[in-house]
């Protein structure tokens, strides 16, 4: 089945009595992506569980202030990773530092993970996970959800240089870790 | 000896997987959810109004008192001033609390019997 255009979709939800169903075929189209996105960024499903709730509550909040100067997925993205900065800003009460928020993510990484054989792509998490907060976030973008400078720009209200930048440093910072490991 | 790191070998696959049918049944909880909210936005504006309603008769009260102290000769008949403001205030707050569900108005006491300048 082919998936529902953008513009048909944000057509639907403009009108108060499609409203429910323009969300449902948004929400249907773009859960998975968004998942994984926050899932990289929170690790823990319980986590990712309740960041993806909120988001799509904020989707259906603010639709109605999406401007379409972007993409629909770019919008989506910009409010999870939102979300998800909110989330270890609430944590960065209990712990002191973002490296002790960090050092939480992988404990949890290695909790969740379930293939315990492919030790590379644990240490390859672990690599991104000791990033800082900007770099891990660009470093997502641009490797797993392979979105341009410009769009990664727009999600985090960075420049295109400086999103290119990080980028760069997180690669070399990951390549690095991975050669030492 | 320039070691490198050949991103290829790790590629996009992740260590964890999606519990169950959690991406199956998550669409229909959203849409759930999305309905309560929109069911609150609902009972919220019917509070507003009420409160809104209620601020009126008491601005038109303190109004009439001042323009009683105020005024030697008063023109104006205060009691039937204030007693036909007060019923038709009252009538709009009225006819809102019949519009109001059962829920909505279960609702409405619990948050009245909370508040903390209740006391």
């Amino acid at each position: 089945m082919t998936e529902p255009e953008d513009e048909y979709i944000l057509s639907l939800i403009k009108e108060d009595n499609t409203k429910e169903k323009g969300l449902a075929l948004l929400i249907n189209k773009y859960k998975e992506r968004i998942y994984w996105h926050i899932r990289r960024l929170v690790v823990s499903h319980e986590d990712a569980q309740d960041v993806m709730q909120e988001t799509f509550l904020n989707v259906y909040r603010f639709i109605d202030t999406f401007g379409q100067e972007s993409k629909l997925y770019t919008w989506l993205y910009r409010i999870a990773t939102n979300e998800c900065i909110k989330l270890f800003r609430k944590r960065k009460h209990i712990f002191t530092s973002y490296d002790e928020i960090s050092e939480q993510l992988i404990n949890k990484l290695y909790y969740n993970t379930v293939d315990e054989g492919d030790k590379i792509i644990v240490t390859f998490q672990e690599a991104i996970l000791r990033l800082p907060e900007k770099q891990r976030l660009v470093f997502n973008l641009r490797y797993y959800d392979e979105l341009s400078y410009d769009e990664i720009s727009r999600i985090l209200s960075i420049s295109t240089s400086s999103a290119k930048t990080n980028y760069h440093y997180a690669a070399e910072k990951v390549k690095e870790f991975m050669l030492n490991s | 000896m320039n070691k490198e790191f050949d991103f290829n070998k790790v590629g996009k696959k992740m260590p964890y997987k999606i519990p169950g049918t959690f991406l199956e049944g998550f669409s229909v909880n959203s849409v759930s959810k999305i309905k309560k909210e929109k069911r609150g936005r609902h009972i919220r504006m019917h509070l507003w109004k009420i409160s809104f309603a209620a601020a009126s008769v008491v601005l038109i009260l303190i109004t009439g008192i001042f323009l009683k102290k105020g005024s030697e000769a008063p023109v104006i008949n205060f009691n039937d001033t204030i007693k036909n403001a007060t019923i038709s205030e009252s009538t709009e707050v009225e006819r809102i609390i019949r519009e109001l569900s059962d829920d909505e108005l279960t609702l409405i006491s619990l948050m009245l019997d909370s508040d903390m300048f209740n006391e």
